[in-house]
C-alpha cells in the first residue's frame, strides 16, 4: 500500500484514476477477507453439525444392533436354556435405554424427527416388552405360551416397525447431511472464488505498482536528461563566455599597453623636451646672471633643482608606463632591474633565480606585469623580509614564481588586492597559461604562473 | 645680440659626417656649435668653455656616451644639459643606471623640429 501511494506523491500530475486505486484495493481486500471469514465460520458450523449428525447416526445403528442383539440373546436362551445367553440380552437392554435417551436428547429441538424417535422408542419398548414377556413365560415353564407368542409374528412386526422408523430417520438424517455437505461445498467454493479474487487483485496491484514505478523511473530519467542538457548548455555557455572574456582581456591588455606606450612617447617627446628646454634656459640665466644678488642665485638654484626633480619624475613615469628595459634587454634583465628597484624602495631582500625562457613579446610583458603587481602588493601589504623571484623552464612551460615570507592573507576573502589578482589571472590565461595563488594568514604568499613557451624553431 | 643670449651646443659623435650634419643644422638655427669626436675631446672642450647643452652619441669608442655623461655631471653639475643621441629603440632611458645622468634623449636621425623643441629659440 505504501508503495502504491509513493509514486502518487512523487508525481503530483498522476492521472485521476490513480486517486481511486487505493480505496478500491482496500475495499476489495476487506471484501475478500470478509468472504473468507464468513466461509470459514459457515464451514466450521456445518462441520460441527455434521459431526453431531454422524454421532447421532452411529447411535441409531448401535440402537438397531442392540435391539437385534437383545433378540438374538433371547432366542439363544430360549433355544438352549443356558443363562449365559441372557448376559448379552441384559447388557444390551440397558444400553438401549441409554441410547434412546441420548437420541431423544439429540433431537430435543427437532420436532420433525422427534415424532419418529418417539415412535421408534415406543416400538422398541414394545419389542423389549415382547422379549421380556417371552422370557418370563419361559422361566415360568409355560413353554407352550412363549412358543405361541413367538409364532404370532408380533415380534417380527415390531422389528419391522422399528426398522422402518430407523430407516425414516436415517433417510431424513442422510438428506440433511447431504444438504450440509452441499453447504460446506458451497462455502468452499465461495472461499475458493474469494482467494482467486484476492490473488487476481494482488497480481493486478503488482502490475499497477510496476507500471507506476516504471512511469516514475521514466519521469526521473527524463528529468535527469533535462538536467544533463541544462548542465551541458551551461557548460557550453561558460566555455563560450570564458573564451570571449579571455579574448576581451587580451584585447584590453594590448590596448592598454598600446595606450601606455603612446602616453610614454608623448610624455617623453613633449614634456621631456619642455623640461630640457627649461633647464637649458636656467643654465643660460645662471651664467648670464653670475654677478646677480645671492637671492636671485638661490632662486635660480632652486629652479634648477625643481627642474631636475621634474625630469627624474618624468623618467620614472615613462618607465612605469612602458618598461623599455623589456624590449631592449630582455625579460630577465628587466626583472632584475625591477628587483633592484624594489629593494631600493623596500626593506625586503630579493633572491633571484632567472633562467632563460622562450616567451612571446606579449607573454613577456605579462610576466613583467605579474611580477610588478606581485612586488607592488608585497611592498604595500606583505611586510616581508625575503622575496624569492624565479623564472625557470618547466617542460613546454615557463614557470614564474614570486614567494614572500610576509603576513599572507586568506585568498577566499575578497578585497585588497583581489582585483589585481583577478586581473593577473585573466592576463595569464589570455596567454594560454594558468595562475595559482597560495597564501594563508601568517604563512606568506606564493604566486606562480605557468605560461606556454614558444616553439624553439620559431625562436631560432 | 649679446654674448649672454647665445646658446652654445657641443656635439659629440665619433662619425665626422653625422657630427657635421648635426652641427650644420644647429648653426642654421643660430646656435653656437662645437664638435668633438670622442670623450677626451669633449671633456677638454667643456673645460675650456662650458656649453649650455651637449648632444652626446651613446656609442662612442673607448669611453662611451653614458660614462662621458657621468663624468661631465661630476665635473660641472647641472650647469650643463646633457642630451643623449641614440640609435636604439624607443625609451632607452632607464636601461642603465648611468642613463640617469642624461636629461633627455633623441633618437637618430635627429630632426630640426626635435632640436627646436629642445633648445631655446635664438634671435638671428
Amino acid at each position: 500500500m505504501r508503495a502504491l501511494s509513493l509514486p502518487a506523491g512523487h508525481a503530483p500530475h498522476a492521472p485521476r484514476w490513480q486517486v481511486w486505486v487505493l480505496p478500491i484495493v482496500v475495499a476489495s481486500v476487506l471484501l475478500a477477507v470478509g468472504i473468507s471469514e464468513l466461509a470459514y465460520r459457515n464451514a466450521t458450523a456445518s462441520l460441527g453439525s455434521l459431526q453431531q449428525r454422524t454421532l447421532a447416526l452411529s447411535e441409531m445403528h448401535e440402537l438397531l444392533r442392540d435391539v437385534l442383539g437383545a433378540e438374538a440373546g433371547q432366542r439363544g436362551y430360549l433355544l438352549t436354556g443356558r443363562p449365559e445367553y441372557l448376559q448379552p440380552y441384559k447388557s444390551t437392554v440397558e444400553h438401549i435405554d441409554h441410547s434412546l435417551q441420548a437420541l431423544s436428547e439429540h433431537y430435543r429441538h427437532d420436532s420433525a424427527v422427534q415424532d419418529i424417535v418417539q415412535q421408534m422408542s415406543q416400538r422398541i419398548h414394545e419389542k423389549l416388552s415382547e422379549l421380556r414377556t417371552t422370557l418370563e413365560l419361559y422361566d415360568e415353564g409355560r413353554h407352550e405360551a412363549w412358543r405361541d407368542l413367538m409364532l404370532t409374528n408380533i415380534g417380527k412386526e415390531k422389528m419391522d416397525a422399528i426398522r422402518e422408523a430407523a430407516t425414516a430417520l436415517l433417510d431424513i438424517e442422510s438428506g440433511r447431511i447431504a444438504v450440509e455437505r452441499q453447504h460446506v461445498l458451497r462455502t468452499l467454493q465461495i472461499s475458493r472464488i474469494g482467494i482467486a479474487m484476492l490473488v487476481l487483485l494482488g497480481v493486478l496491484a503488482v502490475l499497477l505498482y510496476l507500471r507506476l514505478v516504471r512511469s516514475a523511473d521514466a519521469a526521473r530519467q527524463r528529468h535527469a536528461l533535462q538536467l544533463l542538457d541544462e548542465r551541458d548548455r551551461l557548460e557550453r555557455e561558460v566555455t563560450q563566455r570564458t573564451v570571449e572574456l579571455t579574448e576581451l582581456t587580451h584585447h584590453l591588455q594590448s590596448a592598454r599597453e598600446d595606450e601606455r606606450g603612446r602616453l610614454a612617447r608623448e610624455l617623453h617627446d613633449e614634456l621631456g623636451a619642455l623640461l630640457t628646454a627649461a633647464k637649458i634656459d636656467t643654465a643660460r640665466l645662471k651664467r648670464g646672471l653670475a654677478d646677480a644678488s645671492p637671492t636671485i642665485a638661490e632662486r635660480l638654484e632652486h629652479l634648477g633643482t625643481t627642474l631636475n626633480s621634474g625630469i627624474a619624475l618624468k623618467r620614472r613615469i615613462i618607465e612605469d608606463l612602458r618598461p623599455s628595459s623589456l624590449s631592449n634587454l630582455g625579460l630577465n634583465a628587466a626583472l632584475e632591474i625591477q628587483a633592484r628597484e624594489f629593494e631600493a624602495r623596500c626593506e625586503a631582500r630579493v633572491q633571484l633565480l632567472l633562467q632563460p625562457v622562450n616567451l612571446s613579446d606579449s607573454a613577456q610583458m605579462t610576466v613583467y606585469r605579474l611580477v610588478q603587481e606581485a612586488l607592488t602588493n608585497i611592498a604595500k601589504y606583505a611586510r616581508a623580509g625575503q622575496v624569492q623571484l624565479s623564472v625557470v623552464a618547466e617542460g613546454p612551460n615557463a614557470h614564474v614564481s614570486v614567494r614572500d615570507d610576509g603576513i599572507g592573507f586568506d585568498p577566499r576573502e575578497a578585497g585588497r588586492s583581489s582585483h589585481g589578482l583577478t586581473g593577473m589571472r585573466y592576463r595569464v590565461e589570455s596567454e594560454g597559461g594558468r595562475l595559482r595563488v597560495d597564501s594563508a594568514a601568517g604563512r606568506g604568499t606564493l604566486i606562480e604562473a605557468w605560461l606556454p613557451q614558444q616553439a624553439l624553431a620559431g625562436a631560432g | 645680440m649679446t654674448e649672454q643670449d647665445r646658446v652654445s651646443v657641443l656635439v659629440v659623435d665619433d662619425q665626422p659626417d653625422v657630427a657635421q650634419a648635426l652641427a650644420g643644422l644647429l648653426e642654421l638655427d643660430g646656435y653656437d656649435t662645437r664638435v668633438s669626436h670622442d670623450a677626451e675631446q669633449a671633456l677638454r672642450a667643456c673645460a675650456e668653455a662650458l656649453p649650455h647643452c651637449a648632444l652626446i652619441d651613446i656609442d662612442l669608442p673607448g669611453t662611451d656616451g653614458l660614462k662621458l655623461a657621468a663624468m661631465l655631471r661630476e665635473r660641472h653639475g647641472h650647469d650643463i644639459v646633457l642630451v643623449a643621441v641614440t640609435g636604439w629603440g624607443e625609451a632607452d632611458e632607464r636601461v642603465s643606471a648611468a642613463f640617469a645622468h642624461m636629461d633627455h634623449y633623441l633618437r637618430k636621425p635627429v630632426s630640426s623640429e626635435q632640436l627646436r623643441a629642445l633648445l631655446p629659440p635664438v634671435q638671428a
